[in-house]
């Protein structure tokens, strides 16, 4: 698990003791233990220290049997999501640093429940595992800041049995310079805009080697993450209609800004039909989406903080769908607003969905509907997906808040000869 | 046969002397005090592990849990902090599971 080997006692419970009606008698036998750990453990170390491990050296009688003997040794040692890895070597680490501003030996912080440290370096060496490029880095190293704030709360999140993964909304000009995705097949896989998958797989390695997120160790998330990529993409902003805001701008960021934001979600829901032609059409649009928020998705207000500062989750339409609201005269927050009020739990709702204890402990009126979150504001939305309106993506909350953290490129002539080493290597960048 | 290095993708971990608070000599005439986060049985659990101190320790003064706002939120605040120190609680006990 990564502890320090002079940690406090690490004691094993069986998990089948942490589940109704499960026998108890592990507690007596590790009272003792217990006792041991409020009295008599004493710490052995004496000064700050860092345990870095060393490279690793992989043989093997030609290069793909090597290749072979990598994956296997890191799949033995738990570092591997399963698929191949492409061998994070000091060559290729330094190629991807290359996308950086900053030296190797910066520190972002440290990912829990591990502990490890993150530094540009450890992040270049998840997104060579990944199979990803220098011009990525800008994005992943605003993600893994991002994923690090600590209003993210990313310990609880890396930890819990509940099943999630960050989804990260890239804006600015650097979404289409790095081909990622904002129309068709934006959450992936598509080959023709490759950055997405290795900048969220790196996220990922980086969650569970770093951060120790091993299914049944480090996290106990009952069905897993469900995403091996997460999910990187970016607004079509191109799409966005008149008068409507980015993601990022309604965040406080300038239209001009490259920036990420990242929340943490529990799933996906396909919206269909998401059609906005007619008003008619808009509204029953937004009875079913409201219909689809208002589940008894307890994350949004089942927890004080996630109350306070969280969202209902991450709503993405496609162009079309947003250009018939504004033709129908739907600003963005009028649609939140709408959503809002009618995605209410009724009380008969909220006593049928056992969360009468929430609405006691947020002090609310029980008399009343109780509202997904506690502003229609929190909602976030963004144009992302396939043109034609015919669906639409709901991602239900399972984060704390979200958090919008500007990319910072390396100087403008390394940007330059990264981007012309990528048309190089990939082609022309592709049409949408 | 041909080989090559790769960097570990754990990275480095860190410690740091004084990271623990000082442990106490034994629990007899302490008082512990039970935090729970709601979550993996914590209302069986913690009145059990209780009994079993109490049985160890009569004369430590083991708070229940119930006797402290409950919830993941409420347990990691500041607010908290000042509720133990006004119970004089010498210990915690804190869980359970996510």
């Amino acid at each position: 698990m990564g502890f320090p080997a002079d940690a406090p006692s690490v004691l094993e419970f069986p998990l089948e003791m942490f589940v109704p009606g499960s026998d108890l008698s592990p507690l007596e036998k590790n009272l003792d233990q217990i006792i041991f750990g409020l009295t008599q453990w004493k710490s052995k170390i004496a000064e700050r220290t860092s345990y870095a491990p060393p490279p690793i050296t992989i043989e093997g009688k030609d290069y793909p049997a090597a290749l072979d003997n990598l994956n296997l040794f890191f799949l033995r040692n738990l570092w591997s999501d399963g698929l191949p890895i492409v061998p994070a070597t000091r060559e290729r680490v330094d190629w991807l640093l290359t996308g950086a501003n900053l030296p190797r030996e910066k520190i972002l912080g440290t990912m829990l429940p591990r502990g490890g440290i993150v530094t540009l370096e450890q992040i270049a060496v998840a997104l060579a595992m990944a199979g990803g490029r220098p011009e990525y880095m800008p994005v992943l190293i605003a993600t893994v800041a991002a994923f690090l704030d600590p209003a993210i709360k990313h310990e609880h999140l890396q930890t819990t049995t509940g099943n999630n993964f960050p989804v990260v909304i890239v804006n600015g000009a650097i979404a289409k310079q790095i081909r990622l995705n904002a129309g068709t097949g934006c959450c992936g896989p598509d080959p023709n805009h490759p950055a997405g998958a290795s900048i969220g797989r790196a996220l990922r390695f980086l969650q569970m080697n770093v951060g120790g997120a091993i299914p049944g160790q480090g996290t106990m998330a009952e069905y897993g993450a469900n995403r091996f990529t997460n999910m990187v993409i970016a607004e079509n902003e191109d799409a966005l209609p008149a008068g409507w805001q980015s993601l990022s701008e309604e965040r406080g960021f300038s239209r001009a800004s490259n920036t990420v934001t990242l929340h943490f979600v529990a799933s996906i829901i396909d919206m269909i039909p998401s059609t906005t032609t007619t008003e008619q059409a808009a509204i029953y649009t937004l009875n079913r989406w409201a219909a689809y928020i208002g589940g008894p998705f307890n994350m949004y207000f089942g927890f004080e903080s996630r109350w306070e500062h969280g969202s209902p989750g991450v709503l993405l339409m496609g162009a079309l769908t947003a250009q018939g609201f504004a033709n129908t005269g739907f600003s963005k927050d009028q649609i939140r607003e709408c959503l809002w009020e009618k995605s209410k739990l009724a009380p008969e709702k909220v006593k049928e969905y056992g969360y009468e204890k929430h609405v006691a402990e947020l002090r609310l009126d029980p008399t009343m509907p109780l509202p997904v979150s506690k502003s229609p504001k929190s909602l976030l939305i963004a144009i992302a997906g396939g043109a034609p309106s015919g669906h639409a993506y709901f991602m239900p909350n399972q984060g704390y808040t979200s958090v919008t953290q500007e990319i910072k490129l390396p100087s403008s002539a390394t940007w330059d000869d990264l981007l012309k080493q990528a048309a190089q290597d990939l082609g022309p960048l592709p049409a949408s | 046969m041909i080989s090559f290095q790769v960097l570990n993708p754990c990275g480095a971990v860190g410690s740091t002397k004084g990271a623990y608070a000082p442990r106490l000599p034994d629990l007899a005439g302490k008082t512990i005090g039970m935090l729970s986060n709601q979550l993996g049985e914590a209302d069986r659990i913690f009145p059990a592990m209780r009994e079993l101190l109490r049985k160890r320790f009569p004369t430590a003064n083991i708070i229940p849990h119930t006797e402290f706002p409950q919830g993941g939120d409420r347990i990691d605040s500041a607010e908290i902090v000042q509720i133990v120190q006004s119970k004089k609680c010498d210990a915690v006990i804190v869980g359970n599971a996510q």
